[in-house]
């Protein structure tokens, strides 16, 4: 069963009125469960990609379903929906909001799922004991290390059981051996809870611990 | 997303910037306490005058002797001795605009009682004299009508005689000289306070206007007078007063020696300045709120520029668009209305400190103060919306790429 189908994806930017094509009609179907590596020279547009299949970006043109759903003719608020109860994103850079502890962190998905107070930190708790963390929840992001940073990301990308987990880069500002760790705790998701993934990275030995890789050159793709 | 999550969010967003927010916060506390302050010095000061012209009575007319010009020359007001009882008898009878008339002998005489003397402004007059001023007795009585025919002696005292003539002694019953002559006291007046122009009302004896005339200032013809003051039967007959009264006068004395003057008027026309005083006065203050919503808003705006990230990072875990307006719009809010709370208290002590100070007349009203409040509260929602509006239509992907 087809969770993400993209049908002639296209995206350029307009830089002083000369329309760049990034993605130049991306077609491409995961379905529920799969491990896909995206991997891709620089600057070929893997980054844009996620970023519209995780809906924090619109394609120009094209038609994105997700979960039988076609996203384009979804207003800001069931997109922000969709963001928070289908996705949870993994990003190079962490992402975390410096001025919160690890625990309010993973708390915020939930805090915009209307989940009570009691239960959030309960479950943000428990997700900070699976990242291996829960001796840090009160620290805050400066206080991490880059690993333990994006293992609270992955928490907080978890928050509220999403069946997609997209990960743009998530070992790329990380050691070989912190880089590995991450990737067998996100394999790990897909074990034990069927989770479906899609990771971007530069590393052949990254995507080789993903089932399926799909390659992408110059806005299009290459199987 | 509940209220108390918001609430926490904004405290949060404000202990991470104890300095800032406490200057944003005075800009309105400066404002709302400028408009307290200004609204109660404002509303006691018309308040005052308001007083001041109900202790000098309504619609009142005061016919003076003296024209303004005279062959010509200009004369002071009251220079020539030419009004009398008969005229005053005159405006009563034919004026059908006129509810009463006062004639007016008076002078300032020494008075004595028993070792104390005092020097005061003695008003011989008829008993409307009271009713038009509404001056009651506190104790004993004014005079009658009767008293005013018989010219007899006595005497009703203002409150300032009684200070300096008894000492925690009755006035009623005793006997006082007026220049030289004895007066029985029958009555003190209530306190009237100063009037508009500053004078003590209450440093005064009443007498009946015969006695006046014939005991202490005498006349230079018969039933002299020094003024009247008339009495019109409405506000909206002063206009039709004048006229009859000074027809009346002028077909008697066939030319116009005498002026005919609204009291009243000239005082309202004093009240009415005050009121422009305090409302520019307030509309400066209001300025001053006002700036205070700007540097609200401009706060809020750098705010929002600061935490792009954080936006796009909430966007990307699922926050809605009123999600982040409302985070924004509260932060305002409670910067605002905290701003307003303690403006409140700081306008209300300065106002006291003023009053106490200056020694001015202030008026503090629980719905000025929760105006000025509310009107905090407004300048949040109208300042913080277009900072949070701006912030809710941030591009996640250009939020989260902001460095
Ligand atoms: N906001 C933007 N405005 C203009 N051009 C952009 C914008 N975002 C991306 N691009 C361009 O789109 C192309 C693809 O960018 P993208 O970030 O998707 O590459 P990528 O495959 O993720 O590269 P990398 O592996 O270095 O992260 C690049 O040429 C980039 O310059
Ligand atoms: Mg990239």
């Amino acid at each position: 069963m087809a969770l993400i189908e993209l049908r002639d994806v296209k995206k350029s930017y307009k830089l002083d009125s000369i329309e760049i094509p990034v993605l130049k009609g991306i077609s491409m179907i995961v379905e529920k469960g799969e491990v896909v590596a995206l991997v891709g020279p620089s600057g070929s547009g893997k980054s844009t990609l996620m970023n519209i299949i995780g809906c924090l970006d619109v394609p120009t043109s094209g038609e994105y379903i997700l979960d039988n759903i076609p996203v384009q003719n979804m207003n800001r608020d069931q997109i922000a929906h969709i963001r928070n109860k289908k996705i949870g994103f993994v990003f190079q850079n962490f992402n975390l909001i410096a001025r919160l502890t690890a625990l309010e962190n993973v708390e915020l998905p939930m805090i915009y799922a209307g989940v009570g107070r009691k239960e959030r930190k309960e479950r943000a708790m428990e997700l900070l004991n699976m990242v291996g963390l829960s001796d840090r929840s009160g620290h805050y992001p400066t206080q991490l290390s880059g690993g333990q940073q994006q293992r609270v990301a992955i928490a907080r990308a978890l928050a509220n059981n999403p069946p997609i987990i997209l990960a743009d880069e998530p070992t790329g500002s990380l050691d070989t051996a912190t880089g590995k760790s991450i990737m067998e705790l996100l394999l790990s998701l897909n074990d034990k809870f069927g989770t479906t993934l899609i990771i971007v990275t530069h590393d052949p030995t990254v995507a080789s611990y993903c089932r399926r890789t799909v390659r992408i050159k110059d806005g299009l793709l290459v199987e | 997303m509940s209220f108390y999550d918001l609430l926490w969010m904004a405290m949060r967003a404000f202990k991470a910037n104890r300095i800032r927010s406490f200057l944003t916060t005075l800009g309105i506390v400066i404002g709302v306490s400028a408009v307290i302050a200004m609204l109660s010095v404002g509303k006691g000061a018309s308040e005052k005058i308001q007083e001041q012209i109900a202790s000098i009575g309504s619609n009142l007319i005061i016919v003076l002797p003296g024209s303004t010009t005279a062959g010509g020359v200009r004369m002071g007001l009251g220079t020539q001795p030419t009004l009398s009882i008969g005229d005053a008898q005159a405006v009563a009878r034919e004026c059908p605009s006129v509810l009463r008339v006062a004639p007016i002998r008076a002078g300032v005489a020494q008075v004595v009682y028993a070792n104390m003397n005092w020097a005061t402004g003695v008003v011989g007059t008829t008993e409307d004299y009271f009713e038009m001023r509404d001056w009651k007795a506190v104790s004993g009585r004014v005079f009658s009508d009767e008293d005013v025919r018989s010219a007899s002696k006595v005497a009703v005292l203002g409150q300032t005689v009684v200070d300096n003539l008894f000492v925690g002694e009755d006035p009623v019953g005793k006997v006082i000289r007026i220049k030289g002559m004895p007066f029985t006291v029958i009555g003190v007046l209530e306190r009237k306070g100063q009037s508009p122009t500053g004078q003590d009302q209450d440093d005064t004896i009443i007498v009946p206007v015969s006695s006046a005339q014939r005991f202490l200032f005498g006349t230079t013809f018969p039933g002299q007078i020094d003024r009247m003051m008339v009495q019109a039967i409405g506000p909206q007959y002063m206009e039709d007063a004048q006229e009859e009264v000074k027809q009346a006068i002028l077909q008697r004395h066939k030319q116009e020696d005498f002026t005919v003057r609204n009291l009243t008027q000239f005082l309202q026309v004093q009240e009415q300045s005050a009121r422009v005083m305090s409302l520019l006065l307030l509309s400066v203050a209001s300025v001053s709120l006002i700036v205070g919503g700007i540097g609200i808003m401009n706060i809020m705006l750098v705010s929002v520029a600061e935490r792009t990230k954080e936006i796009g990072i909430r966007m990307a875990v699922g926050a809605r668009v009123w999600d982040i307006r409302m985070q924004f719009l509260l932060e305002a809010v409670i910067l605002s209305t905290l701003g307003g709370f303690v403006g409140i208290i700081l306008g209300v002590v300065s106002s006291y400190l003023m009053s106490k100070a200056f020694s001015w007349n202030i008026l503090l009203s629980i719905p000025d103060i929760l105006i000025a409040f509310s009107f905090s509260f407004f300048v949040g929602i109208l300042f913080g919306f277009y900072p949070a509006y701006k912030a809710s239509n941030l591009n996640p992907v250009d939020a989260l790429r902001y460095e």
